[in-house]
């Protein structure tokens, strides 16, 4: 940086009330901040007996993004809220509130022993699915066998990548969540397969969710 | 061929499958805030010959003497503030 002169440019306000007001109103608006420096220091200070800081941005012709990008050897985020209810949602639990949750379940019957069966879904095109948990349950189609041992698993596959992605087994019935969710592309089939284990047919249920974005 | 439709957009949240014995599937499909299941028949679904046999849309309506009851509840609250 070339060798200018320091400078400063304080501005002090010292009043019972104080007002300062910034309106901008125009069919394009900038405000950029460019800070380039060695050391470069923004402490916001607040003190207050009631404080409301609202940052409201709405955009009614498009989508909001707002990109908070840090770049650094070492980052540190410090968040101290004392508060009585907090909401701080993972995009998961914030999808029922978006209309983006998906469930989905599938029934069927008389599934012979060593068998399965299967519901598929394909991932429409701009979208992408997160499945976020899986379970299945299964009972003797005859009353009379119910008593028995239900062996059963049940697989979620991306079909189209012809992947299994996950297993699970019991006596029964079984459920999985998946704290990383599985990721279905666009185009994708995603197929829940339930099978006897048992030596009797069975009747049972299979099912999914998650969410799509 | 509105519920065929729904499920290929993957305008849903709610999807349940019946597998039939005749190797049809029955789906019904819902929607947040849509008063409306859309309930349909198919065969060999997503594959070349995929056949809809059945397609109904079905209005989801909440029971007179509920809502009648879920009125009063809301009037008695109000009344004891």
């Amino acid at each position: 940086m070339a060798d200018y002169a320091d400078w400063t440019e304080s501005i002090e306000l010292l009043g019972s009330e104080i007002m300062v007001p910034f309106d901008v109103q125009g069919a394009y608006i900038q405000v950029p901040m460019d800070l380039q420096g060695a050391l470069i220091q923004m402490p916001v200070d607040i003190q207050g007996q009631y404080i409301t800081l609202d940052i409201n941005i709405e955009s009614v012709a498009a989508d909001v993004t707002l990109n908070v990008n840090i770049t650094a050897s070492a980052v540190t985020i410090n968040m101290d809220i004392k508060a009585q209810s907090v909401a701080i949602k993972s995009q998961g639990e914030w999808s029922p509130q978006a209309g983006q949750q998906k469930y989905v379940t599938f029934a069927f019957t008389s599934l012979a022993s060593g068998t399965e069966s299967y519901s598929a879904y394909t991932v429409p095109a701009g979208k992408t699915l997160y499945v976020t948990h899986m379970g299945y349950t299964v009972f003797a189609s005859a009353a009379t066998d119910r008593d028995y041992i239900q062996t059963s698993w049940a697989r979620i596959q991306n079909a189209t990548a012809a992947t299994d992605l996950a297993y699970i087994g019991g006596n029964g019935g079984n459920g999985l969540s998946f704290p990383t969710p599985l990721k279905v592309n666009a185009g994708s089939s995603i197929r829940i397969y339930v099978g006897n284990g048992a030596t009797r047919n069975v009747h049972g249920w299979g099912s999914w969710g998650g969410y799509e974005i | 061929m509105k519920g065929i439709s729904k499920l290929y957009r993957g305008d849903f949240n709610t999807m349940n499958v019946e597998q039939q014995p005749d190797g049809s599937q029955v789906i019904t499909l819902t929607k947040d805030g849509e008063n409306k299941i859309y309930r349909f028949r198919v065969k060999n679904l997503y594959q070349e010959d995929e056949e809809v046999l059945e397609d109904e849309v079905l209005m989801v309506e909440i029971p007179k003497h509920i809502k009648k009851r879920v009125k009063e509840a809301m009037k008695d609250a109000k009344t004891k503030q």
